[in-house]
């Protein structure tokens, strides 16, 4: 296949990866359960691992670094949190979900305006 | 005993009541009547004279014999809401050769392979038609609206190759010219489908790249900025205003929904006598 085809099937595997993390990051601030967030943890730790991902993912070190720190103090309390500290977690889920839908839709945007 | 003074707290409101049946009514029975903020004219901008006549700013209305695709819309657009993006028809096409076409009428691995293909689209099996040698399916009934032939195939068509390509077909692309065509040759021993996405042409003089703008209302802001932006007078915004749809796709409107004139018809159920009040309102 040619390589414009092959561009757009990396610009589209990167915008359902940013979807896929909105959608656990989501359903993590609804349903109040860790397994969510661990799922979207990996998802972004499986992306940082891919160069071709990471280069068409403007601002995403900024998510990258927004999970870990989030990832790191969870595991520093074995998952249970004290009732203020959950409630600032929440705060920098949303602000991550933010910057994920930033994400995603430049992405989106990139795939549409896309030039060969 | 009953006195005065109940007997008219009693009487007083059904003669107001009474009174009232007299009087015109001020409602409107919506959604079978409607009101228009100013009757009969669509919200245009007149770039000679820089004027723009005033009018409801509801749906677009598409001029296709005056839309030259300059994509001005597109790009009044791109930085409000991104609702607009210019597009282009495409025909996308089966090929068979007769022995090919003859191993088709046994229901066979062939059979089904092209029943996969044509899955996502409106077409059927029966529909080949003879074009000399080869037999031509034409997989779409209306034109594919898409910005790019690449978006077609990745929508309509990348899902069955994959699975095909699961059962041993090859799959090898034999064509191609970005955005506009490409050809795909699908093949199992000596067996062969060729599969064709190709740029329609409109036949209109004025746009012979055959683009034009198609409006996802599911993004819209009904600014009109779009029509102030046509240097052409094709775009307008017409009173209708019901736009709603069970399905996000359905509010993609592609250049000929939008080029398509409103029309308004009374719904089943109402009586002669309330057609016959609905027209005399329109008169008041």
């Amino acid at each position: 296949m040619s390589k414009v085809i092959e561009d757009r099937r990396i610009l589209r595997e990167t915008f359902t990866l940013a979807r896929m993390i909105i959608f656990n990051l989501r359903a993590f601030l609804d349903a109040e359960d860790y397994k969510y967030f661990k799922r979207a943890y990996k998802l972004v730790e499986y992306a940082a691992s891919k160069p071709q991902y990471v280069e068409n993912m403007y601002g995403f070190r900024d998510l990258h670094n927004n999970m870990r720190a989030m990832y790191e103090l969870l595991e520093a309390r074995s998952w249970n949190p004290s009732e203020e500290e959950y409630a600032k977690l929440s705060e920098q889920v949303t602000y991550t979900i933010v910057r994920a839908n930033l994400i995603a839709t430049g992405v989106n945007f990139r795939l549409k305006r896309f030039k060969a | 005993m009953v006195s005065g003074n109940t007997i008219t707290r009693i009487v007083s409101p059904i003669i107001s009541g009474l009174r009232h049946i007299f009087y015109r009514p001020l409602t409107i029975k919506y959604p079978y009547e409607k009101t228009y903020n100013v009757l009969e004219s669509n919200y245009r901008f007149d770039p000679k004279e820089g004027v723009a006549y005033p009018g409801y700013k509801g749906r677009h209305i598409l001029y296709l014999d005056k839309c030259t695709g300059c994509g001005a819309c597109d790009r009044a657009c791109e930085n409000i809401s991104e609702a607009i993006s210019m597009v282009f028809g495409y025909d996308v096409t089966l090929r068979l050769d007769s022995t090919a076409y003859e191993e088709l009428k046994k229901t066979g691995e062939l059979c089904r392979a092209i029943q996969l293909l044509i899955e996502p689209f409106s077409a059927e099996l029966r529909s080949f038609e003879k074009d000399g040698e080869i037999y031509v399916l034409r997989m779409n009934k209306e034109p594919i609206f898409n910005y790019r032939c690449e978006a077609v195939y990745e929508n309509l068509i990348e899902d069955s190759l994959k699975e095909l390509s699961k059962n041993g077909w090859s799959i090898e692309l034999i064509e191609y010219k970005p955005v506009e065509n490409m050809k795909l040759k699908i093949s199992k021993d000596d067996r062969v489908i060729e599969i064709g996405i190709e740029k329609k042409d409109f036949g209109f003089r004025q746009n012979k790249r055959s683009i034009f703008p198609a409006i996802d209302y599911g993004r819209c802001v009904f600014c009109g900025f779009c029509v102030d932006a046509c240097p052409f007078n094709a775009l307008e915004m017409g009173p209708s205003y019901e736009l709603t749809s069970f399905e996000r796709e359905e509010l993609f409107y592609t250049p000929l929904m939008l080029s398509s004139k409103f029309f308004e018809t009374y719904p089943p159920e109402t009586t002669w006598s309330e057609k016959t009040v609905m027209l005399l309102r329109r008169f008041k």
